[in-house]
């Protein structure tokens, strides 16, 4: 993308990465803290240690933390790192800073195949729905991978993406009008939005694998996404091995969302936003720098999200894809004003 | 697609491809009315007074706005991926979508507690439209340095917020929440003049301008400092630009909500035919919109579906939006896929 005169990339400051990072975690064990003792019925957070070992807390206060509490405190954790991270190599890979998870047709995927179940009556066990929706999201990236095959270049990449991720919000546009008059509507409506509430280990056990296996392999492979950052003349002179490399990273990005997506719903913004704000701590747009910071303050926006998401209407819920674009949003528009790091390089 | 005489014989083909889908939506409907006939109700206007009626007074008004609001879409996009140097730009980025829609959920959800005349709705959603537009336009222009990143991520920070607040009304509010997305989905259904009134003139104003501002557009293509050797003010016509994106897009919002894909498709689709030149991408991109807007609403009418749905009795027809994506997204892959570099 563009480059400002004047704005040459800031020297390397490895101390300040390191006390960001260091800020990043202390804030992350604190909001964890919160998140845990904002379950229903509330738990000070002084007792949290014996009733997670068990040694003290009656019986309600342990099943609620350890089986509703504690899955869905993973499970925000994760949801956040993935989002953020795959986001993150999106932007980088197809070098376009509108990029995100959205175009991997992953979200699509996974909300037409709620959209059957749910508007139209699909016979679908309740317990089967997160693993239905998680063979559309597969179902919906792989149509992606396949069509953008060819692409030559990012932005064919990212347009095809772009474009099939529209086919499938096409069809599920069909399928609301078809059955816009049933109040199931609402239902699907909370799905796409994103949410995390009731969310139990049964869920936390469909995401972990592919969270745990996508992130180290992410951070390996980040120096090959440097590759990919450089000019399209360089690129293109690498031919066929630039291409196979951005197809997989776009594998990557889609298999971290995929069950997420299937869990959680689409959760909206995280994954464009950020990135922007990694961009805006991490000085230079290096993806091994970029990544991990990405993954960080992915899970720390989504955790601090659903703990909104849990206390601003207590004692009712917002859906924490909601709370993740009123938090993130503002602070990007500070950052942007308070700074102009990162933005020499997109 | 090197020579000026071609392009002038794609755009006449364009045109000529726009006109009859035209005069094929005036007979399509109810009641068909072959070509001959509806030629012949425009030309000498004697023709039997029942297709006059069905022509003028009820098919007349959608089929022009399908045209309208299909080239301003298609012009708003390509005017946007120019300022904003990003080919995944489209009009929805102005705010002026956003905004339109959080008004118009505001509105029919009734927080505002008034009446629900549906002829209000239109003003609402111009007025929602344009305060989206100016807020992006304002937090993008505050520092008065104006870049083409800078401008989407402000644009897309400002769009996700008042895309979240519209989430949050239509999560609380009890109004039918199947009437508000089929709202969303952006519709050419059931238009009268009225609409055709509220929509023309900004599509007589903005159209040409946008037309006019393919040098400007041009030299915006390039880099910064290129642009100020060439002598242009580059804030200004960034803003210029912008704000003419804005309007168009907001003149379509008003009279047919959000409709999705042509402000995207369309410019990509002409930047695939003829390269980046603004001076042909813009009237193409403004053509094409209309041509695929027409095509997809004509669809869209004549496939009135029965839903698999035990409970209702009456056919439905598809959303134009959705007819959009699903015919409209493989034709861009294909066309993305074929385009020469």
């Amino acid at each position: 993308m563009s480059t400002h005169p004047g704005q040459a990339a800031t020297p390397g400051r490895p101390w300040f990465l390191v006390i960001v990072a260091a800020a990043i975690l202390v804030a992350l064990a604190a909001l964890a803290v919160v998140h845990l003792s904002t379950v229903e019925p509330r738990v000070a957070p002084g007792q949290l240690p014996g009733i997670l070992l068990g040694e003290s807390g009656d019986r309600i206060e342990r099943l609620v933390v350890r089986e509703l509490g504690l899955p869905r405190l993973i499970l925000a954790l994760l949801s956040g790192a993935a989002l953020g991270l795959s986001g993150a190599i999106l932007q980088v890979v197809l070098r376009n800073p509108l990029a995100s998870p959205g175009l991997l047709g992953v979200s699509a995927g996974a909300s037409l195949a709620m959209a059957i179940i749910l508007l139209l009556n699909a016979p679908v066990l309740f317990a089967l729905h997160p693993v239905v929706a998680l063979a559309g999201g597969l179902g919906g990236g792989l149509i992606v991978l396949v069509a953008s095959r060819g692409a030559r270049t990012p932005v064919e990449a990212a347009l095809t993406g772009v474009a099939v991720a529209a086919l499938l919000n096409g069809i599920i546009l069909a399928v609301i009008g078809l059955a816009a008059s049933s109040g199931a509507v609402r239902v699907f409506f909370l799905f796409t939005v994103g949410n995390l509430s009731g969310r139990t280990w049964d869920h936390v056990q469909l995401v972990w694998p592919w969270v745990l296996a996508g992130v180290p392999a992410a951070f390996i492979l980040a120096r090959g996404a440097n590759v990919l950052q450089l000019d399209e003349d360089v690129t293109s002179s690498l031919g066929m091995q630039a291409k196979r490399m951005r197809m997989l990273f776009i594998t990557l990005a889609a298999l971290l969302v995929g069950s997420i997506v299937a869990v959680a719903g689409p959760i909206a913004w995280v994954g464009l936003l950020t990135p922007h704000i990694a961009r805006l701590i991490v000085p230079r747009s290096d993806a091994r720098l970029l990544f991990p910071v990405s993954t960080l303050i992915g899970a720390l926006l989504l955790l601090a999200s659903d703990v909104l998401a849990k206390v601003v209407i207590y004692p009712g819920e917002i859906p924490v894809g909601l709370c993740t674009t009123l938090l993130a949003a503002p602070l990007i528009l500070l950052l942007l004003r308070r700074s102009n790091l990162g933005l020499s390089r997109s | 697609m090197t020579s000026t005489r071609s392009f002038v014989a794609l755009l006449v083909l364009t045109g000529m491809a726009a006109v009859a889908l035209f005069i094929l939506h005036l007979g399509l409907g109810t009641v068909w009315i072959p070509p001959d006939r509806v030629i012949g109700v425009l030309v000498d206007g004697l023709a039997d007074s029942t297709d006059r009626t069905i022509v003028w007074d009820l098919r007349m008004p959608r089929a022009i706005l399908g045209l309208l609001v299909g080239g301003m879409l298609g012009l708003s996009g390509a005017l946007l991926q120019v300022v904003m140097r990003n080919r995944l730009a489209e009009p929805g980025l102005t705010g002026v979508s956003t905004g339109g829609i959080l008004a118009a959920v505001l509105f029919l959800a009734g927080i505002w507690g008034l009446p629900q005349p549906g002829r209000l709705l239109p003003f609402v959603v111009l007025v929602g439209a344009l305060a989206g537009g100016i807020l992006v336009l304002l937090v993008t222009s505050r520092r008065g340095r104006i870049d083409p990143l800078r401008m989407i991520l402000t644009a897309v920070v400002v769009n996700a917020i008042l895309g979240s607040l519209t989430a949050i009304v239509m999560l609380r509010s009890n109004y039918a929440l199947g009437n508000i997305l089929s709202w969303l989905i952006g519709s050419l259904h059931g238009r009268v003049w009225d609409d055709v009134w509220l929509a023309l003139p900004w599509a007589v104003v903005a159209i040409p301008a946008g037309l006019l501002a393919a040098r400007a557009a041009n030299i915006l293509q390039l880099d910064d400092e290129s642009g100020r050797a060439l002598g242009l003010p580059l804030q200004p016509a960034r803003v210029a630009l912008f704000g003419l994106a804005g309007v168009l897009a907001a003149g379509a919002v008003t009279v047919s909500g959000a409709i999705p894909f042509v402000g995207l498709m369309a410019p990509n689709a002409a930047r695939a035919v003829v390269g980046a030149d603004a001076r042909r991408v813009l009237p193409l991109a403004a053509l094409i919109g209309c041509l695929l807007l027409l095509a997809a609403d004509l669809v869209a009418q004549s496939f009135s579906i029965k839903p698999p749905i035990p409970s209702s009795a009456y056919r439905v027809g598809l959303p134009v939006g959705a007819v959009l994506a699903i015919f409209g997204a493989p034709l861009l892959i294909i066309l993305i896929r074929r385009s020469t570099r």
